[in-house]
């Protein structure tokens, strides 16, 4: 096996020029792969696969998509350039570095000595596993997506071995011209048909064969290596064949399911191979035109440009960062009290919310199907709501607090999204959530309540800060009763929504599953403050109160439930987050007990 | 006459107590906690057991002090509201909404009981081009003795008693034991037993978290049965029918879950299992039936988020398994005569929220 790898790599690592290329990857970027069951851009596919593997979108001052062009087109290269960060190398027996990036070269025969233990710990369950098994067993499936990525193009590349000279004059080729293994594969009959005679007449033994014919034993042995590296090499799906799926070079060449057009494209990628081997930039962009050009006639390639405008402009980013100079705005006009401040505090979180709104809406168009279908969007679409809210509770009472709590929540919330996305945020939906009517009904019903739960827990910690102030807070106790009774409707239609999606998949309306039982918590704390305030049970701080510790219990029920780990809503789990839950609910418990402690000595000393 | 009640002090004051929400106040958090008990239970102890213990139960044992299980808790607050409801509602157009609101809960509430003392549950797990009208029970176990190929007694796992024995029979059956989730253990001294009796014992092994995973098994003493006299054991997925022969009639014995029919048949002619392009990811899947009543016949296509429905029935697509002779589609089979409520109630409860929202911002403005 050592010696295979040895010699995959010794070939591979002449086939392309020792200087890297300059060229333009504009439409390199664009060219369509299938991965995780959708078509996306080369940028998304190489921006997650390196993201996944040294957890950063660029390395080296190259992006992605030029770092996957090298992995493709010059492996040789590719394979010793650090790209796997490690946080634990001495579980490879590797230094420790600075920059804790290895590369192909260094981690394969590391891995190669770990196998034993790799091979345990695949019949040992995932639970458990330690931290450094974990590392290991993803650095080892990273590997060979990797290698898998190094290999996708060998059937096209110039290899760095010649035909023996008898056969390229049978041929009729230059011994010295650039050969592939794809015309390997053309002559690839002869030579076995040759062999077969030379075993026949003089046996296995090669010491019996002239020089001549040794050389060509020793070339089809290597070819045959090479051949079979590419057997199983399906990761890189770039060309379409005749179903939905689409095939890597490799496979599509073994399926036998190529078409014209799929023909025709092959040999586009291929022309840029050959181009990005030599350098020549000319070549390149005539391949990587003609190339995009048959793309955007293949299906499923309809938002493959908004996809590339989605990741180069990260509207996210842009919204927090708008959201941020919106809060900073605001603070600046409460030091210096200008108008021109507070309007553009306003302005600000507008233009935020509007670029929120797009990258939103860009996620919809890209996957044909509603806004929220994981955790992640679900934070995403959350944050979105509550600035829109808190923008037009702002509009109605022009005091400020609608600024300041949009601005809060959006930048607090897409932080907190950052934390929970994949290395690729747009994915296709298990079969269960593969319903744009009921993901467009109970899923947006739910989440808009709990935006509007989390700005009603905000306007009651305001309604607490100001009386912890000894100021007069009657005046938000109204808005805090309507925003409850809002996010009372959405919860409660949205759980009711739940049920009856329940009772169309699954058969019955109620099952007190986890998630179920979570969203229910939320109607029930709401139903049970709104009548305490009208049974005269509670005042008007215990209501606020409650009402402030609403967003613990959104928290519970949002992320709290999922980490049980057990019920029918299996595609939410999540683990890993328990602490900062606690933490959260620990915090948000002290800020109000000492709001309402500062409210209660104001309240003595009147 | 009409206010009849409100001149009895002493009714007014039970009823006026009962309608008022300060009773809701007190059950409400009672019912968060049981909420929040029952969930986290499940970690542990799996949704079955958590839901008897924490929500299907009308007294909650805190070792020996009774509390109040949820169908109590739910019970006083369906009586509260009703009351409040029909003899206190404001009945004003400014009200209104309140009063949807209120409606639609109640019949959610009751639909809830309806729901949970009416709804059966089971599955049918069935081979391509095979007929099936058989509804296994997810959790209700039964011994089945046959006569001569024909059901003969059957009798429910719970009521099978050590030293009990099995009525009716020319022959003494008699439950040496029991146990709800079996594992067979080698057995040193075979003499007295017979069949597979000969070779395994059964011992109790605790209880899986859920309920469905449970192997339950019964060792059983036939007497008085000619030459099968002796010890014989059954049990869940272990494919061994004990036999006794006697006057010209062959007795058998099994356990297994118990069967209710459909009054229908199904034949599944095809299941469908879509990935997501190049992954292992599902994106549907699908069965593709023949619904044969009497002597009418039509396909039907039941897939995830759309069942069958037919005579009271819901059939929805489960999951599936591949066996050596085929592939099966599991399809969960409901009988739920309170479905209708919670739709009728969440129209209710939305407009009525939504129109009391209307109406209080209307005021607030």
């Amino acid at each position: 096996m050592k010696k295979i790898l040895l010699l995959i790599f010794i070939v591979l690592c002449g086939s392309a020029h020792a200087q890297e290329p300059i060229l333009n990857f504009d439409q390199f970027k664009k060219l369509p792969v299938q991965h995780q069951g959708r078509i996306k851009p080369a940028d998304s596919f190489a921006r997650g696969f390196l993201n996944m593997i040294s957890g950063s979108e660029n390395l080296h001052g190259k992006s992605a998509h030029e770092l996957l062009a090298q992995i493709l087109f010059d492996p040789g290269e590719a394979m010793q350039r650090p790209v796997f960060r490690l946080l634990r190398p001495q579980i490879l027996g590797l230094e420790q570095r600075k920059s804790r990036l290895y590369s192909y070269a260094e981690i394969i025969p590391a891995l190669a000595a770990r196998a034993n233990d790799l091979e345990k710990l695949s019949q040992t369950p995932e639970k458990e596993w330690s931290k450094d098994q974990h590392e290991l067993a993803s650095l080892q499936e990273s590997s060979i997506l990797y290698g898998q990525l190094l290999r996708s193009f060998s059937l096209a590349l110039p290899l760095n071995i010649a035909p023996p000279v008898a056969l390229a004059k049978e041929w009729n080729i230059d011994p010295a011209a650039p050969f592939t293994l794809q015309d390997y594969k053309r002559h690839q009959k002869s030579v076995e048909n040759k062999i077969k005679n030379l075993v026949r007449k003089k046996g296995e033994d090669p010491e019996n064969y002239t020089a001549s014919e040794k050389e060509i034993a020793d070339f089809a042995f290597k070819m045959r290596i090479l051949e079979q590296a590419g057997e199983n090499n399906i990761f890189f799906r770039i060309l379409p064949g005749t179903g939905n799926e689409w095939f890597s070079p490799w496979a599509l060449s073994q399926a036998g399911q190529a078409t014209p057009k799929s023909t025709e494209y092959m040999q586009a990628w291929q022309n840029m191979a050959l181009s990005y081997v030599t350098g020549h930039s000319d070549g390149w962009n005539v391949a990587s035109t003609a190339a995009y050009t048959i793309a955007q006639e293949l299906d499923g390639v309809h938002s493959i440009n908004l996809e590339i405008l989605y990741n180069t402009i990260h509207p996210l980013n842009l919204s927090m960062l708008l959201y941020l100079f919106a809060f900073f705005a605001y603070v600046l006009f409460g030091m210096f009290g200008r108008t021109g401040l507070k309007n553009t505090s306003l302005f600000l979180l507008c233009a935020g919310g509007v670029l929120h709104t797009a990258a939103i809406v860009s996620r919809v168009v890209i996957l044909s199907r509603p806004p929220v279908g994981t955790l992640y969007e679900s934070i995403l679409f959350v944050a979105l709501v509550c600035v829109i809210i808190a923008i037009i509770y702002e509009i109605f009472r022009k005091d400020g607090m609608g600024v300041v709590m949009g601005a809060v929540s959006g930048l607090l919330l897409l932080f907190c999204a950052k934390g929970f996305a994949d290395e690729d945020t747009l994915v296709m939906l298990t079969a269960v959530l593969n319903t744009n009517f009921w993901l467009a009904t109970h899923v947006l019903c739910i989440t808009m309540g709990y935006g509007f739960c989390l700005i009603t827990s905000m306007v009651a910690h305001l309604y607490l800060l100001l009386r912890a102030r000894a100021k007069d807070a009657q005046h938000l106790m109204m808005p805090l009763k309507l925003m409850a009774l809002v996010a009372l409707l959405f919860t409660a239609v949205g759980t009711i929504l739940g049920g009856i999606w329940a009772d169309q998949s699954w058969g019955r309306f109620w099952g007190w599953d986890p998630k179920e039982n979570g969203a229910l918590l939320i109607v029930l704390w709401l139903l049970w403050l709104l009548h305490g305030k009208i049974a005269g049970q509670i005042n008007q701080v215990l209501f606020a109160c409650g009402m402030a510790a609403l967003s613990i219990v959104v928290a519970i029920a949002w992320f709290g439930v999922n980490l049980l780990s057990v019920g029918l809503h299996s595609y939410g789990f999540i683990t890993g987050i328990a602490g900062g839950l606690a933490l959260f609910c620990v915090l948000e418990l002290c800020i109000i007990g000492a709001l309402v402690l500062a409210d209660k000595k104001h309240t003595v000393q009147a | 006459m009409q206010n009849s009640w409100r001149e009895n002090k002493t009714l007014y004051g039970w009823l006026a107590f009962l309608g008022r929400p300060v009773i809701l106040f007190y059950a409400l958090p009672w019912l968060m906690v049981l909420l929040i008990l029952g969930t986290v239970a499940q970690r542990d102890m799996g949704l079955f057991e958590a839901q008897r213990i924490f929500f299907s139960s009308w007294i909650l044992w805190a070792g020996p002090f009774p509390l109040p299980g949820t169908y109590a808790t739910l019970g006083v607050i369906t009586i509260c509201l009703f009351i409040k409801f029909i003899l206190f509602s404001p009945w004003r157009i400014q009200q209104a909404g309140i009063i949807l609101s209120h409606l639609g809960v109640l019949i959610l509430l009751i639909g809830g009981l309806v729901t949970s003392f009416s709804q059966r549950e089971g599955f049918i797990a069935i081979g391509e081009d095979r007929t099936e009208n058989s509804v296994s029970d997810y959790h209700e176990r039964v011994l089945t003795v046959s006569k001569d190929d024909g059901d003969f007694i059957t009798l429910p796992f719970e009521r099978l008693n050590r030293g009990g024995t099995i009525e009716n029979l020319p022959f003494k059956a008699t439950i040496q034991s029991t146990c709800e989730n079996c594992r067979p253990a080698p057995v040193r001294d075979p003499n007295g037993r017979k069949g597979l009796a000969e070779q395994i014992m059964l011992r109790d092994a605790p209880l899986e978290k859920e309920a469905e995973s449970n192997l339950s098994g019964v060792t059983f003493r036939i007497e008085d049965a000619d030459g099968f006299d002796g010890d014989y054991v059954l049990m869940e997925e272990i494919p061994h029918t004990p036999e006794i022969k006697m006057d010209k009639s062959m007795y058998r014995f099994e356990i297994g879950r118990a069967q209710t029919r459909l009054p229908f048949d199904i034949t599944l002619k095809d299941f469908r299992r879509d990935l997501h392009p190049g992954t292992d990811m599902a994106k549907a899947f699908a069965s593709d039936i023949l619904i044969t009543d009497g002597e009418t016949q039509w396909p039907y296509t039941i897939s995830m988020n759309e069942p069958l429905r037919y005579k009271g029935y819901t059939l929805y697509q489960a999951s599936f398994s591949v066996r050596p002779d085929g592939e099966y589609s599991v399809l969960s089979v409901v009988q739920n005569k309170g479905r209708i409520f919670p739709y009728i109630a969440s129209i209710l409860i939305f407009g009525g929220l939504l129109l009391h929202v209307v109406l209080r911002s209307r005021r607030y403005s």
